[in-house]
């Protein structure tokens, strides 16, 4: 496959596609290829994401019980999955949230100090 | 809460797993799709847009098997994958899956038929409630070496009132019983009981009720039940039988009861009684009813066995001092004990070690069957090393490896394991069908739970030994450098293993060898024990000539002569019929399995010193026949006379003993004629007549053919009448044949008298070696399957070893060796692993001499031509089986084995 050139564009950190997918369902239901769009545009174009790893992160989402899927028709008029975000994965964003804001914040104080 | 809604996800999946793949892949393409469509609107050219959405999804398989990873149970898709493999692989070599099923399916089979009868005889629980707490109490003369014979009824109230070890003590004793009523009279099994016996052993009545302690008084105990077959068979099951009285032995007894149905009560693998009758109990000073009851008792909570022994014997010896009990007339100690053993191991104690040696053999037969399945993994996995190759060159560890070939391995065993099931199933109705019926005591021989948890157990073990070792061959080829390296290396590899595998392979035939050797070796001293046990002359000729037997209860013919009157009445009917050439009357029949003997004396000797010290009397047997019975049976005689119709009740006492006890009480050295002396059953003692012999005739086997003659006395019905006598009667034509008409005479003289026991002599003769005809035949059977599985095994290597030396061969044909050396080449390699196999039997077998030993008759378990000859017949297996491919090694075209290079 070969490394990847640079980093001008962001890296995800580790652990962090989960969060952000939950965060993009939390508007509206989403195909695959829209969470994609979605979180890239968000982002500034500024976190590149390889779009085939959002699949097996949307497994794990639905195996947590967070997400759901149907298949329903697209703006084109094409039969895509659509993901959900259920109510326990509304509060399992909440937490996540909170949880990223923490070590954020804490990240950033010892950048500060040092 | 979660993790089981996980769980439930997953397991959902599993079922789902090809729609979620076909789902994920047009999500997959959708999403391309749209991504392509969208590089198209920004202007791309088809090219670029396609390629630039291919390169921002990324690896497209890799998204998907982790998508599906994420579901999955990984070992569990892993064992599903192993399996649908291993199917797909053994689909494609169809000859190699059913010759190890097969092989596996009968050495499996062959284990399972066997354990379920251990199992019915030695492990699952007798049928009666708590079982393992029963016991039975017998008295034994040590001195005299009599063991395990019955109680007197003072015995039984003594046991019973002294122990502090039994909750009860029940007491019973065997009888038959003619049972007459409107249709034909009939002898039925019989058992005489205390009334606390059925509720020891926690059975109850299906109909009426069970006894009461008052029954076992005099004049209270004519009541009666039932074994629901007698009442079926004939009562028609009328419950209305209940309160009406049947005659047994010509007298009326009530019927208050009828047992549950497969309710069986046998001790010592006789039938299990029909009639059930109380036993009078009465207080017996004197013990005369000595060797009458048999004690059957119940340990107290807690009580062991080896407890309850400890108190008996002190009982035992308590009474010995008070009473003097078994003493001799000069007060010589008898040794009397009273010995308490396991219900278990008095029923099936007998049984235990021909069992044992059968699980022993049939476990042997199984490791073959391991072996030679081993063998043909072997001979698979060196075809396979490409396959393995590339497998691990695509990333499977060693241990992924080996997991698949061990499902592999478990699978053919799991495979064979259930076609064993249906071997044993069907193993096991012919084993019942051949068994003499006492191996299967007491109940049902069923597959029951623990049989099938032993027959799993056997079969993953199975599956673990003889995939284990292939496994491991297999994998501990370095499969990444032998590709690496190229095609050259990766041959030399190849060949190098091979090497290694014919010597593994090689070490395993010399095992099936040997354990095939052990076994064939078994049976062969088996077999040469039963040609020698039917070479045996019983004594008399057996041919033409048929017994049945008569009992004339007490309560109708009171009187001695009553009783001689009957039988002569009846011999001249017979005699007069026209098939019969002769006809006499005995006691009881030679071959009949009792071994004790009666003490005697003879005039003017001292009760005979032993090597104890101690006086004891000299042992008889002693049978009362009438005045025909040595010309019936054709028994020679060797001096003197026979009995004739002169020797009746006034006349002088006479007696007529064979020929050991006439060697045995004056040997022919000392020149004395037994002819003229006088014997006395029994101490000597006043006012008893002597009986003076007057004859001395042939040895017959009186307890069975392997049991060596002992001291026989005859004595003439008139002078000492017998109720129960067996007619024997020498017939012109087919023996069975005479029995309608003797029923006939027999019914004109007393149409309530029953004759049973009817045989043919010859059959009796059959029946007397049948259990070693049983054992004989399943060590046979089991050898010959041995012996089959390693000609398989020498087979299966020897052509394996001709095509890895097919160039060497061709080199050696091209040379100008002739077919006849390469013939002798190959041969002699499978004549070697022969010959280290059978060495290495025989060793076995000489370390198991003790074993086998016990099962052999006149056969020495060294048996120096049984050795020679098993060890000739499997060289010459292992040359037939050598031969085929040596053969085949013969006919290798010298240039086409070149050319292979």
């Amino acid at each position: 496959m070969g490394k990847r050139k640079g980093k001008e564009k962001g890296e995800l950190l580790p652990g962090t596609l989960d969060m952000l997918i939950l965060k993009t369902l939390s508007h509206r239901a989403l195909h695959g290829y829209g969470i994609a769009q979605q979180i890239q545009k968000t982002s500034g174009e500024e976190l590149q994401i390889e779009e085939g790893s959002l699949y097996p992160a949307l497994q794990r989402l639905q195996l947590q019980g967070w997400v759901a899927s149907e298949w329903g028709q697209s703006a084109n008029k094409r039969r895509a999955r659509y993901y959900r975000l259920t109510p326990a994965g509304r509060k399992q964003l909440g937490l996540e949230v909170s949880n990223f804001e923490r070590v954020l914040a804490a990240i950033a104080r010892v950048m500060r100090t040092v | 809460m979660t993790a089981i809604k996980m769980l439930w996800r997953r397991v959902r999946f599993v079922f789902q797993r090809g729609r979620f793949d076909r789902e994920m892949e047009e999500e997959i393409r959708v999403h391309l799709e749209m991504k392509n469509e969208e590089n198209l609107a920004a202007g791309m050219s088809p090219e670029e847009a396609r390629s630039a959405a291919l390169r921002g999804f990324g690896n497209r398989t890799l998204a998907r098997e982790q998508s599906r990873e994420v579901w999955m149970f990984r070992w569990l898709d892993d064992l599903v994958q192993d399996l649908r493999f291993a199917l797909r692989s053994f689909r494609g070599s169809p000859g190699f899956a059913t010759v190890a099923v097969v092989t596996l399916a009968l050495g499996i089979g062959a284990n399972t038929a066997i354990f379920t009868v251990v199992n019915a005889a030695l492990l699952r629980p007798l049928p009666y409630r708590d079982a393992g707490r029963l016991a039975m109490v017998w008295n034994q003369l040590l001195n005299l070496g009599l063991t395990r014979f019955g109680a007197s009824y003072a015995d039984y109230f003594d046991y019973r009132d002294q122990n502090q070890v039994f909750v009860d003590i029940a007491a019973f004793g065997s009888q038959q019983f003619d049972l007459a009523g409107s249709t034909q009279p009939e002898r039925v099994p019989g058992v005489r009981v205390s009334a606390n016996l059925l509720p020891m052993l926690g059975a109850t009545v299906a109909l009426g009720r069970t006894f009461t302690s008052d029954e076992n008084q005099d004049g209270r105990d004519t009541v009666v039940l039932l074994s629901d077959a007698l009442w079926r068979r004939r009562f028609g099951a009328d419950p209305g039988l209940i309160g009406k009285t049947v005659s047994l032995d010509g007298s009326p007894h009530t019927v208050v009861g009828i047992l549950p149905r497969g309710f069986r009560f046998s001790t010592d693998g006789s039938d299990s009684p029909d009639v059930w009758v109380p036993i009078a109990l009465h207080p017996d000073p004197n013990r005369a009813t000595e060797g009458v009851l048999r004690l059957v008792a119940r340990l107290k909570p807690g009580i062991t066995l080896e407890r309850a022994q400890a108190e008996m014997s002190t009982i035992a010896a308590r009474l010995e001092q008070q009473f003097h009990l078994y003493r001799g007339p000069h007060g010589e100690d008898a040794g009397y004990a009273v010995e308490v053993v396991a219900l278990r191991e008095q029923v099936f104690g007998d049984l235990r070690q021909g069992l044992l040696v059968l699980l022993g053999a049939v476990g042997f037969v199984l490791l073959i069957a391991c072996a030679n399945v081993a063998n043909l993994l072997l001979a698979r996995a060196a075809a396979r090393q490409k396959e393995m190759a590339i497998r691990a060159a695509l990333g499977a560890g060693r241990l992924r490896v080996m997991r698949q070939l061990l499902t592999e391995s478990l699978m053919l065993a799991l495979l064979g394991g259930s076609a064993g099931l249906m071997v044993a199933r069907w193993g096991l109705r012919l084993l019942l069908a051949v068994s003499p019926a006492q191996a299967v005591r007491l109940g049902a021989v069923t597959l029951d739970s623990r049989v099938l948890a032993f027959t799993l157990l056997v079969t993953l073990l199975t599956g673990l030994l003889f995939g284990l070792a292939p496994a491991l061959e297999i994998t501990r080829f370095n499969l990444n450098e032998s590709l690496k390296e190229g095609g050259r290396a990766w041959l030399a590899g190849v060949a190098g293993n091979m090497r290694r595998h014919f010597s593994r392979r090689a070490a395993l035939v010399i095992a099936q060898v040997a354990l095939s050797m052990v076994l064939v070796l078994g049976a062969a001293l088996l077999i040469r024990s039963f040609v020698k046990l039917l070479e045996v002359d019983p004594g008399f000729n057996p041919e033409k000539l048929v017994t049945a037997q008569i009992t004339l209860p007490q309560f109708q013919y009171r009187e001695d002569y009553q009783v001689e009157g009957f039988f002569e009445q009846l011999l001249g009917r017979v005699r007069a019929l026209p098939e019969v050439k002769s006809v006499a009357a005995v006691s009881s029949l030679p071959l009949n399995g009792r071994r004790g003997g009666d003490p005697f004396s003879i005039e003017g000797r001292p009760w005979r010193p032993t090597a104890a010290g101690i006086n004891t009397p000299q042992f008889m047997d002693h049978e009362t026949v009438t005045a025909d019975y040595f010309r019936t049976l054709q028994i020679p005689l060797i001096a003197g006379r026979e009995f004739t119709e002169q020797d009746a009740a006034g006349s002088l006492p006479v007696a007529v003993i064979n020929q050991t006890m006439a060697r045995g009480f004056w040997p022919p050295e000392d020149h004395i004629d037994p002819i003229g002396k006088r014997i006395m059953p029994g101490a000597p003692h006043p006012g008893a007549a002597w009986l003076t012999i007057v004859g001395v005739v042939g040895d017959v086997k009186s307890a069975a053919l392997d049991v060596a003659s002992i001291p026989q006395m005859y004595r003439p019905l008139g002078q000492h009448p017998n109720r129960t006598m067996t007619l024997v009667i020498r017939t012109s034509a087919d023996p069975m044949s005479v029995i309608a008409e003797v029923r006939r005479q027999l019914s004109a003289l007393d149409k309530d008298r029953p004759l049973y026991h009817v045989a043919a002599m010859k059959q009796i003769v059959s029946d007397s070696v049948a259990p070693r005809r049983f054992d004989l035949l399943l060590l046979a059977a089991f050898a010959a399957l041995a012996l089959v599985l390693a000609a398989v095994g020498i087979y299966g290597v020897m052509s394996y070893s001709v095509s890895q030396r097919t160039h060497e061969i061709g080199v050696r044909l091209a040379l100008g060796a002739r077919s006849g050396d390469v013939l002798r080449l190959v041969a002699r390699q499978g004549l070697t692993l022969a010959v280290i196999g059978v060495a290495i039997g025989v060793a076995a077998l000489l370390a198991l001499t003790r074993v086998v030993a016990g099962l052999l008759f006149s056969v020495r378990a060294t048996d120096p031509v049984t050795f020679v000859g098993v060890s000739l017949l499997l060289g010459c297996v292992a040359l037939v089986a050598s031969f085929v491919p040596a053969r085949r090694a013969t006919r290798v075209d010298p240039m086409v084995a070149l050319r292979d290079e």
